[in-house]
């Protein structure tokens, strides 16, 4: 079958570039021939990468190990819902699915607006074929997926999937950041077709601003994931470590973030154009170089496993990019003057843009951070790390200057802010954060914090205050506006609480749903604030002996072992107690794969309230089991960060509720099926995180106690060459088993 | 499963293929229904989005008024813009919408009526005189269906024959939304249906 995929590779990179040419010609000649045959060109591409990546997910699932990637990534025990996620877990694999992504969007795109945005269709399906076809280039020249062996040279077992990725959560999370970074191809195109064709009027700002929600929302969930995935399996204790791959993805996330507050005020007002074509064509680029830098191996990271010779591709096709977006940003740079000027530095365009400021500055020390330990040892020779810490000096104060910021943003009067507006909007968000915030201090000081026996720095103390102030500053700024929208409705329409609020949501989605994305940030930030009374542990037990942190106390009871026909999985037994009463037990452990012994995983437990996380990893174990040692920590508010995610989620969802229009445009007569289907996708990629980390948190699911809970069949199959499980103090040599 | 999927794509990947290449592979005459650009379709379709974009922008603007986040002197400028704005793209949209173009009728009949109202008033004092003075004259071109030329009693509405409403043979050069002109003022019937519209 992997000829089939080959073949149809190629047919891709064939129409792609005929497809570059009839868009070309469709739009320097408004031909419809072209128009019309340019289209289909792009609904055959998306057929043909979809044909190949059907041929390498048949052969994932029938063990076709003729195929060099199938047989690197996957082996007979792996189970279907992984074999699914090794499609993705390599190189070449992460390559054709960012392709399929890129086809797929840009169908989507073509279909949407068949009828609409005619001068700008022809030029955006040239671009996007473009970007296929470079990326299809890369492929079949630089790291082809279905390479095969030999006849003769065929293995007859795979060589498995990282064990790394070996967790729900990498299977979402590598695909919701491709399709991210792929579906970013859309709104890029069009700052680029209104480049090409000439018209800067606001059209491409509209398009853009639905189509750069996509990403953005897909950004979000998978750097979401991402830190889930850090946070249970790395044994960081923390869900962003500055890792230089997390900053790849944060990167495009910070540009996109300011992008659509920024087209917002073009759209308004007319100005920022330069900005925002800028902005668009740097967003775009800052995918491709976050690619370039997790696959070329330029920088260490946990993100090792995607490293592969194709580095110097990607390095190409972003200068290429990089240098032929810049030139038409130039060529066009007379026509893109703004209609207006800023009319005071006291309105809200001025916090719009000051805004952006703080995003791309916040942009520029994480690139700085990520690259220059690089530089520096290219041109001294001497190695530095930038860590956490001074990411952390820079960062907080300049998210706690745009949390501001938000704030202000959100109630300032447009082109000139007076004292009468001051009055009407600042007064009870401003009180209300005075107020609130030593009240909740002085709360949870007594109610919880003085039971965790810590006492923060001065710094932690002032940025976490600070955090607390603003947090309740921008969550009054939107209560505020929501009270007077819906007071408002109910005045006009004689409507419920519930009714208005539903209404004011569905009629102005725009400003309500961001308005409910900046209240998942301020959820976030709490969970910031919260990390100034966190606890950090490492300490060694022995059989039976117990410790207390915080107000918890663990007893370490013993570990035993479950042996798998991949992995010998030892998990810990440790129950926690507050206060002299049983809580409930904790089961961290370490899982040790066949292939590859020499980097065991831990298989951390969490157990996860609102009010704060207990998060315990089996670091190492004495070979009889008597002593082992762990990582332990208590995290106050980290909840809120998935919450706030949630959140955050829910409102991008309510900036991108299909209107009818949208939903005709699809299929006319469609509407309610349509609607429900979109609706229900949705929701549920909203909120799988959330109900991926309740269930873990909650259950053994969490846990490596998982183990057990997996079919017995698996375990039962294999021959007994050992017992099955250790008896509390019974006595395993560990070294008996070559581990 | 995935052969299933494998045909089905491999079919639409085939079928798409054979769209690339039918707008140049057909009769000359059918290529040239390909160039058929409907400039009207384009031209309402850029109209529709700016004046939905105008809505929006009103709405917006209402709300930001009532929260104070706008000053009573901008609010009033940016409203009376967007509206003006708002109110050309619905009449180029009104002009496009069939091509009537009947704007342009209403006004040019606004303008003949005017000046036959002036002319009226200046020849017979009482627009009843006028009335009376042209059925005491008895012109026949009232009575006869303009379209088959049937005779016509003084109260039908519509041609015994044909079915033509009576009404048509004095508007036929109006466009069908006439709604304004319908029951414009009484002097319709002291003039000539040529002085009436043009």
């Amino acid at each position: 079958m992997s000829w089939l995929g080959s073949l149809a590779i190629y047919i891709a990179l064939y129409v792609a570039i005929v497809g570059i040419a009839l868009g070309a010609v469709a739009a320097i000649t408004q031909s419809r021939r072209f128009l019309h045959a340019a289209r289909f060109a792009t609904y055959t591409v998306f057929g043909s990468i979809t044909v190949a990546s059907v041929v390498l997910v048949h052969a994932f699932l029938t063990h076709d190990f003729s195929i060099k990637y199938v047989a690197g990534f996957s082996d007979h025990t792996m189970p279907t819902f992984y074999l699914l996620g090794a499609f993705w877990g390599g190189q070449a694999g992460s390559l054709l699915f960012w392709i399929w992504k890129v086809v797929l969007f840009t169908a989507i795109c073509v279909y949407v607006n068949r009828r609409s945005y005619q001068d700008f269709m022809p030029w955006v399906m040239s671009v996007c074929m473009t970007v296929t076809a470079a990326l299809l280039l890369i492929l079949v020249f630089g790291s082809n997926p279905f390479e095969g062996y030999q006849l003769i040279d065929d293995p007859t077992v795979g060589q498995g999937l990282n064990p790394l990725l070996q967790t729900p959560k990498m299977i979402l999370h590598p695909p919701a950041l491709l399709t991210g970074m792929a579906s970013m191809t859309i709104p890029f195109a069009f700052a680029i077709a209104a480049l090409l064709s000439g018209n800067l009027s606001n059209t491409w700002v509209k398009a853009a601003r639905t189509w750069i929600l996509i990403p953005w929302l897909f950004l979000t969930v998978g750097n979401i994931l991402g830190g889930m995935w850090a946070y249970e399996e790395l044994g960081w204790g923390g869900y962003w470590a500055w890792d230089p791959v997390e900053n790849a993805s944060f990167l495009p996330w910070l540009t996109a973030t300011a992008l659509i507050h920024s087209l917002l005020i073009q759209e308004r007002r007319g100005m920022l154009k330069r900005w925002n074509v800028g902005l668009m064509i740097a967003t775009f680029l800052l995918t491709l170089f976050g690619t370039y830098i997790t696959r070329s191996g330029l920088i260490e990271s946990v993100h090792s496993f995607a490293q592969s010779e194709i580095g110097p591709y990607f390095l190409t096709l972003l200068i290429t990019f990089a240098v032929s977006s810049i030139a038409l940003f130039i060529w066009r740079w007379k026509d893109l003057k703004a209609d207006q000027r800023l009319d005071s530095p006291v309105s809200r365009e001025a916090a719009f843009i000051f805004n952006n400021w703080m995003f791309l500055s916040m942009t520029a020390v994480v690139l700085f951070g990520t690259l220059w330990p690089r530089i520096r040892e290219a041109l001294t020779g001497s190695e530095i790390a930038m860590g956490p810490q001074w990411f952390n000096r820079w960062m907080i104060p300049m998210g706690l200057l745009l949390l501001l910021m938000m704030g202000v943003g959100t109630i300032i009067a447009w082109r000139k802010a007076n004292w009468k507006n001051f009055q009407r909007n600042f007064v009870i968000p401003i009180a209300a954060s005075i107020v609130l915030t030593p009240l909740s201090l002085v709360a949870y000081w007594f109610g919880r914090g003085q039971h965790l026996g810590v006492i923060p720095d001065e710094v932690q103390a002032l940025y976490a205050i600070t955090a607390i102030l603003l947090c309740y500053f921008v969550g009054a700024t939107i209560v505020q506006e929501f009270y007077r929208g819906m007071s408002a409705r109910r005045r006009a329409h004689d409507e419920s609480w519930t009714e208005s609020f539903v209404r004011l949501c569905l009629k102005q989605k725009r400003r309500y749903g961001g308005y409910i994305v900046h209240l998942g940030i301020v959820f976030a930030f709490l969970a910031f604030a919260g990390n100034a009374m966190k606890i950090e542990k490492d300490i060694s037990l022995k059989l039976g002996e117990s410790v207390t942190i915080g107000d918890y106390t663990l007893t370490y009871n013993g570990l035993h072992d479950q042996h798998y026909r991949e992995r010998i999985m030892y998990t810990a037994t440790m129950p926690v107690e507050r206060n002299g009463r049983h809580l409930f037990n904790m089961n961290p452990g370490r899982a040790v794969y066949h292939t590859t012994q020499e980097m065991p995983i831990s298989e951390i437990d969490i157990r996860s309230t609102p009010m704060e996380d207990l998060y315990v990893a089996l670091v190492n174990f004495d070979p009889s089991g008597e002593t082992a040692a762990f990582k332990v920590f208590v995290g106050p508010f980290t909840w809120f960060f998935w919450f706030g995610g949630v959140i955050l989620i829910l409102g991008t969802l309510i900036c991108l509720w299909p209107t009818r229009e949208s939903i005709d445009s699809l299929r006319p007569g469609s509407s309610g099926l349509g609607r429900a289907a979109v609706f229900g996708m949705l929701t549920a990629l909203t909120f799988s995180p959330i109900v991926i980390w309740t269930a873990e948190s909650h259950t053994d699911w969490g846990s490596a106690a998982r183990y057990s809970l997996i079919s017995q069949a698996e375990s039962e199959a294999l021959p007994p060459p050992l017992p099955t499980s250790l008896e509390i103090g019974e006595h395993y040599a560990i070294d008996d088993e070559g581990v | 499963m995935t052969v299933v999927l494998l045909v089905v794509s491999i079919a639409f990947t085939l079928a798409m293929l054979v769209q690339i290449l039918l707008p140049f592979s057909v009769s000359r005459e059918e290529q040239l229904s390909f160039e058929l650009l409907d400039e009207e379709l384009r031209q309402i379709e850029i109209l529709v989005n700016r004046k939905v974009a105008l809505v929006q922008t009103l709405r917006d603007l209402e709300y930001d008024w009532e929260t104070d986040k706008i000053s009573e002197k901008d609010y009033q400028r940016f409203k009376r813009s967007c509206e003006r704005q708002a109110v050309a793209i619905m009449r180029r949209l009104d002009a496009i919408h069939g091509g009537r173009d009947w704007q342009n009728d209403i006004d040019r009949a606004i303008d003949e009526r005017v000046a036959s109202n002036l002319f009226v008033s200046e020849e017979s004092p009482s627009p009843e005189l006028g009335e009376s003075a042209d059925d005491h004259d008895g012109t026949d071109d009232a009575l006869v269906c303009a379209n088959c030329a049937t005779p016509l009693e003084d109260d039908d509405l519509f041609c015994g024959k044909c079915g033509t409403p009576v009404a048509s043979a004095e508007d036929q050069d109006l466009p069908d939304e006439r709604p304004p002109l319908s029951d414009f003022d009484p002097l319709t019937n002291t003039s000539s249906p040529s002085e009436i519209t043009g």
